[in-house]
Formats: C-alpha cells, structure tokens, sequence
C-alpha cells in the first residue's frame, strides 16, 4: 500500500526539504549521508516513486564517473594503492573521496523528487499566494511557463527542420548557432505567455485584497511530530559542529571512530526516525 | 436600465495614436447573450477588456468616456467588486489556467477575491457539478484535452456566481466537438443562472443559432448593432452562417428561424440546385506513394496500416476526429515521425532523405503563425528560409511578395501583423524555395471570414499554378470549397478516400452545413460559393 504524504503542513514539508539539503551540504560523513539516502529510499518507496531512484542514478552514474577519474588525476594522497599508471598511484582514498562527494550530488537530486511526492504544489500556491502574492504569482508564471517551453522547443524544431536550418550541424559552433532562431522565436513567445497569464491572473481578482484558501491546512499532529523530529536533527547537527564529531578526512589520519561515534550513531538515528515517523502517522491515518 | 452601458467610449493603447475604440455607445442588458464578431483588429477584444477594466488598468494608455456596471462608473468600482461581477474566459486555456488539480483551480478566483472560505468548498463543487466536469475534479490540468481545459475554465467563471461571463473566442482553439462542449455550456449558464454573456468570436454558425444580439465591429467602432432579423435585412455577408447566405439568395423576405426552419423552407420549395461539378486532379503522376504505413508512439499504434497515392496538382484535404491520426500522418510524410512501411515523395523513401533535402521538396505551414517569426522585418523572414538552402537568388522575395499580397510589409517586424498578415507572411517563408508539395496544418484557426476568403484564393491559385497541397483541417466548408480529394481518418485509419461525392455526401459529422441541408433535395450539394459560381455560369 503506497501513503499519500501531501497533506502535511507546506511549511512542514519545506522545512524538511531544506533541512535535509542543509544537511547533505553541511557534512562529508558517511553515515550520515547513508542515513539520508535510505530516508530518500524509504519515502520513494512508500509513496511507490521507486523509479525516482533509478531516474537519479541516471544523472549520479557519469557524474560520479567524472569524479573518479578528475579525482584519480589530481590527488596524489592516500596510502592504500589500488594501480599504478603512467608513474602515478591511484589510491583507495581517492576513490572513497570522489564517490562521497558525487553522492551528495546524488542526494540533493533526491531531496529535490521528494518535494513533488512530500509538498502539495496547489496548496503551496495558495498558502503563499495569501502571504506573498506578488512573488507567489512570478514563481508561478514561471514554472508553468517551463513545461510549455519544452513542449515549443520540440514543435518550434520541427518547423525549422523543414524551413531548411540544420540542428545536426558538424561542430558545436554550427549546432549552437542553428538554435539561434528557435531562441528567438521563444523569447517572444515567452513574453506574451507570462503577460497573458498575468491579465489572467488579474481578471480573476488577483492582487484585489487579502486572500482567503481554499481547503486551509491547519498544523497537525504529524506537522507536530515531524517538527519534533527534525529540531532534534537540527540540535544534533549543531552540536556535532560544535565538538566536530562529524569530521572525516579519508586522507589524513583516518580513524574508524570518525564514522562511527556516538554522536554520529545518534545522528542517524535520528533521520532515520523520521521513516519510522512518516510510517507510524500515516499508517495510523489509513487504519 | 442597462446592466452594461458604453458611452461615448474612446480608448488608444499606450504609445498609440490611432484608437482603438472608437466612440463606443453600447447598452446590454441583463441576461442576454451578445455576439460581438468583426475582423482581426477591429477592437472587438479591446472592447471585452474595456468592459473588465484591463483596458486601461493593466494595458495603461489613455480612455475616455464612461463604462457603467449596473449604472456605476467601473472607474469607481473596486478591482475585487469588478471581479466578482464581471469575468473573462480567454481564447487558450492554457494561458489562463494556474493551478495543478482541477478543483483547486477552481477556487483559485475565488480566494482572489477573498470568499468566505466556509463558501468556496460548496461553489467549487457545486460548479463544477453544473458543468459536469465532476470526474475530472482530481485530475492534474496538464492531462486534460483542450476542450476540458477550457470547460474548466469556464466553470472557475461560473464559481464566481459573476453578472457577467465574457469569452475571448472560447472555441478558436477547439475542435468542432469540444467547441459544440462549450456552446451547450454557455447556453445552460445563461439559461439557468440567468449571467449575461458576451461572445467574441470569428466561428459564426453555432454561437450565432444561441445569441440574442449581434454587434458587428469595424476599425474600432460599432458598425451594426441588432437583431438576427435586423442583421438579415442589412448586408453583412460575412458574418452570416451558411443557412443565412443560403436564404438570401434564395432571395427570402424574412430570415429564418434555425436551421431546422431553414430545411423546412427548403423542404417546401422547387429549387434547382445545379451539382457540383467535381475537379479531378489533372495530372496521373503519383507524387506521395505511402504503402503499408503504421507509425507507434510506444504501445499506441498512431497509424494503422495506411495505403495511399496522391497525385501531382492534388489538393488533398485530410480530416477526421481528434487523435485519429491526421498530424501524425503529415509528420511521416515530412520525416518527422519513425515509421514502418513505405512513403515515396518524388520516387524517394522517405526514410533515406535527411530532412534538409525533404524541406527543398516539402513546405510546412503549421497551426501557429506565430512560430514562423524570428527576424525584424518580413523581408529578412523570407531571406532567412532562402539562406538556411544556400540560395542567393533574393529576387525571389520580391515576386513572391507581390504575388502574396505583402509588398507593403516588406520593412514591418512580423510580430505587428495582424493575425491573417502573419498567415500569410508564414507561407511565404515556406514558398520562397518553390516547394512542389505545400502542407498546412489547420490553416484557418483564428482567422476571420475575409482572410479565409484571401487565404483560400491564394491556395488555389498555388494548386492551379501546379502546387501539390495537402491541408489538414476541420473547417469543413473551407476545405469543401477547396480540395479536391479527401482522405477521412479514424482511429489511425482511413475511413475514406475520394472526391466530394465519395468522402462528404451523405457524412453525419464531417460534411458542410448545406450539405446537411440540402441531402433530401439533391446530391452533391457541398458549399454555397460553389452553387453561386455554378449559378452564375
């Protein structure tokens, strides 16, 4: 069975968003990056978003790739020597490094699937709309305008096909170039769709006054318990800063305390809380 | 006491000297329907946004005279008491549609002008139960058709509980079965919930059988405003429907009713119609061979197993439902599309052609002039086609231009035309190669009488010049006038194949209105210019 977790607060949702990219920024330690990746998993997997995680490693896997062989290129630290090549060592450090760097590239793509299956983007708009109308109004004309785009650029490419423009030029000069008319052709375009949804948008008594909302979420009992959670996530990442609990350094007198500390262990439990947390309201709301 | 009045209304956009209204004196009166119609440009838009209050609040520019809404000045109205009492529904839903869930759109307006949010659950509910679009409540908006989109938004006007509707060519965009969706909508709103409406719109037919009152506009300015009756006794051709062209020259005092007393009028008379005299393809060159064509976008079959020939000089029309296949199969032609099967342009598969070489053979019009406009001036937009296949002959420009018509356009910026000027600019991008085959894709959306009229004129001089085209649309009597074979789809297949007799006599759905008409009296009876031409040899 697959939980709908939209209906949480919007600021709940944010808020876990952003604390959950703070986190994969703010630390290299493994086991918590781990701890957030198998909370990405256990959120895909409940809302039965499986292939999410497939469509990340589609972008991790050549990026993590890069990485390696950039990595393996300019660092010479480490003591653990995998090959040598061309008179240069190829470390296990180095490896270890590049694969927990791309991964956090991997996380944040994660965090950012997670706002289409956590945040209610209707309810998003309307809360904010009653908050900041004007702001709300922009991001909404552009995020509605960037699906219209994409599906312009491909009829756009048909058109220019048959006016004689070559899209599959020989050097990326001549590729580049061919699109200067689609861009052009999109650029006004663009700007007569946002300024119609505009006079839409004032038609309809935008910008007249306060708004009310429509279906108000109010704060509940899983806004409360997840608020809980992620205060404590918070405390902790702040303290383990604090006493630099979360330090790991694969280079320089690496030492197996690093990643396995109290403070650390008790971090990720901490995330990992949050799955039991989700599980345990929702299931409670299904039964 | 009108519900609306105009008075003395002058209106000139920001930057503009010309007005765009022109001494506007209108009164409309509380629950009635009013048909506005006019040519491009003729301010019939600048009049609904007048009326709304975006003419001059959002547009700025300068106004001058009075707009009253139930006798007060909308300058002194509220934008939130304008809003409750007035809406507007544009010509694309997808431009005035904000949110992600359909009943959340719904309440979108109704947030806007801060409804007690104990009322808005039952009106978003309650409305969308009078337009009967309750099933698609939960459903994303991006996964709607085009005329689900537009019902919704005219279900978020109704929401409003609003005075007034008015729609900006509600169905330019719509095929003709979700255009009738609509028109049966506007009817129950205006009948059951008594809202005044106000129709701008270039199709005449339809919404002309439900409006109570007709105002024609013309450089901005009122040029007839009446009655159906009134409107029969005057000579606005262009903005009769077909029924009503036909009784004024069977030369009747008085119009008729409906179209159903129109067949009846016919029905009782002896009138000599002479048949059309059906004009067959001269030449017995095949120019397309497609052989066992089938097209799949993933585990949708698009085109099922398609047979066709079409000959050189051909003017072919294809036409069918939504997502029978009609676009796909243009796309194929054009090396757009992967496909199985064989289609030989020119004693040439497809297949092996790049598309630089289809395009010096193939010219594409698509729906959308708009799409065709990259460059400054007209001239440069058909420069470019030429440079894009290394021609330096520019000599070519100027003939064509002044064959089509635009000479006077040559230093304007394609973006200031109206919207048949753009049509016509768009096809002389495509024409500037000398394509032998011409493809266009719903040439005549949006586009008012007079420029179909042009429109027309220009491809069939083209096809009599020895053009091959094939013209994808659903503008029956535009097409009947025109083509002279037709291929109907169904379902990715070809339901039929032939000339007028063999492909429109006799249709239930995709015939001419006089066809409809005129089936008891005589075979063969497709459009009226036709039956004029023939009457006047």
């Amino acid at each position: 069975m697959f939980y709908n977790f939209k209906d949480i607060h919007v600021v709940t949702a944010l808020l876990l968003i952003i604390l959950m990219t703070f986190l994969v920024f703010s630390t290299d330690n493994p086991l918590i990056l781990f701890s957030v990746f198998l909370f990405s998993l256990a959120i895909f997997f409940m809302t039965g978003s499986i292939e999410k995680l497939r469509k990340g490693l589609v972008y991790f896997i050549p990026f993590a790739v890069i990485s390696i062989i950039i990595n393996f290129l300019f660092a010479n630290q480490g003591s653990i020597i995998l090959f040598i090549a061309f008179d240069k060592n190829f470390t296990l450090e180095a490896l270890i490094y590049a694969l927990i760097y791309s991964s956090k590239l991997l996380l944040i793509i994660y965090n950012f699937s997670m706002i289409e299956l956590l945040l209610n983007n209707d309810g998003a708009v309307s809360y904010f709309s009653s908050i900041i109308p004007k702001s709300t109004l922009l991001l909404t004309i552009s995020f509605k305008l960037f699906p219209s785009l994409k599906r312009k650029i491909t009829s756009l490419r048909e058109v220019y096909s048959l006016r004689g423009v070559d899209f599959d030029g020989k050097s990326v000069k001549e590729r580049v170039k061919s699109y200067t008319p689609i861009l052009a052709n999109l650029l006004g375009t663009s700007m007569e769709e946002a300024f119609d949804i505009g006079e839409a948008a004032y038609v309809r008594g935008f910008l007249s006054g306060e708004r009310s909302v429509y279906q108000r979420q109010k704060i509940g009992r899983k806004d409360i318990s997840l608020g809980l959670n992620m205060l404590i996530i918070l405390s902790m990442l702040i303290f383990l800063k604090l006493k630099a609990l979360d330090r790991f350094d694969i280079y320089y007198n690496f030492r197996w305390q690093e990643l396995f500390n109290y403070g650390v262990l008790s971090m990720s439990i901490s995330i990992l809380a949050l799955i039991l947390n989700f599980y345990l309201n929702w299931r409670s709301k299904e039964s | 006491m009108a519900y609306i009045e105009l008075k003395n209304l002058d209106y000139w956009y920001a930057g503009q000297e010309k007005k765009s209204l022109n001494n506007i004196n209108l009164q409309i009166h509380k629950g009635e329907i009013l048909f506005v119609v006019g040519r491009s440009g003729s301010g019939k838009s600048t009049l609904a946004k007048a009326i709304t209050g975006t003419v001059p609040q959002f547009y700025g520019g300068k106004i001058r005279g009075e707009v009253l809404i139930k006798n007060i000045p909308l300058k002194d109205m509220s934008h939130r008491d304008r809003a409750k009492e007035i809406t507007l529904v544009f010509q694309d839903p997808e431009r005035q549609l904000m949110m992600n869930k359909v009943h959340r759109e719904i309440a979108f307006g109704l947030e806007s002008v801060g409804m007690e949010e104990s009322i808005i659950e039952r009106r978003v509910w309650e409305a969308m139960q009078f337009s009967n679009i309750l099933d698609i409540a939960e459903r994303d908006i991006g996964s709607l058709s085009g005329g689900e989109k537009q019902r919704l938004a005219i279900t978020s006007a109704i929401a409003y509980l609003p005075g007034c509707i008015i729609l900006d060519e509600p169905t330019s965009q719509l095929d003709p079965s979700a255009a009738e969706e609509v028109i049966t909508l506007i009817k129950k709103i205006n009948e059951e919930l008594g809202t005044t409406i106000i129709v701008i719109e270039q199709r005449i037919d339809k919404w002309f059988e439900i409006a109570d009152r007709m105002v024609i506009m013309e450089a901005g300015a009122i040029i007839f405003n009446g009655s159906k009756e009134e409107i029969y006794r005057e000579h606005y051709e262009s903005f009769y429907p077909e029924y009503f062209k036909l009784a004024k020259r069977l030369g009747y005092k008085e119009p008729p009713r409906s179209f159903k007393h129109m067949r009846r009028l016919v029905g009782s008379e002896q009138i000599t119609i002479k048949p059309l005299e059906l004009r067959g393809t001269k030449a017995e060159t095949a120019c397309i061979k497609i052989r066992n064509l089938k097209v799949n976008y993933g585990s949708i079959q698009a085109l099922k197993n398609i047979n066709i020939t079409i000959k050189e000089g051909d003017f072919l029309g294809i036409i069918g439902s939504n997502g029978a296949g009609k676009s796909t199969l243009l796309k194929s032609i054009m090396g757009l599309s992967s496909y199985e099967g064989s289609i030989n342009i020119l004693d040439k598969e497809v297949k092996k052609l790049k598309l630089k070489e289809i395009s010096k053979i193939i010219g594409y019009v698509s729906q959308n002039p708009n799409d065709y406009i990259t460059k400054d001036t007209v001239y440069e937009e058909l420069k470019f086609t030429l440079d894009n296949h290394s021609i330096k002959d520019y000599a070519l420009i100027d003939e064509l231009m002044v064959k089509l018509g635009i000479e006077d356009l040559r230093h304007k910026n394609p973006r200031d035309l109206s919207g048949g000027e753009k049509q016509r600019v768009a096809i002389a991008s495509i024409l500037v190669t000398k394509p032998r085959i011409l493809m266009l894709d719903e040439p005549t959306r949006g586009l008012d009488y007079d420029t179909k009229v042009k429109l027309g004129a220009l491809l069939k001089e083209l096809n009599e010049e020895g053009t091959t085209i094939i013209m994808v649309t659903h503008d029956m009597e535009f097409a009947s006038r025109l083509c002279k074979n037709f291929i109907l789809m169904f379902n990715g297949r070809v339901a039929a194949l032939g000339d007028h007799h063999q492909v429109l006599d006799g249709g239930i759905y995709f015939t001419t209105s006089l066809n409809k008409l005129l089936r008891d009296k005589q075979d063969n009876v497709f459009n009226l210019s036709q039956f004029v031409e023939r009457e006047k040899l």
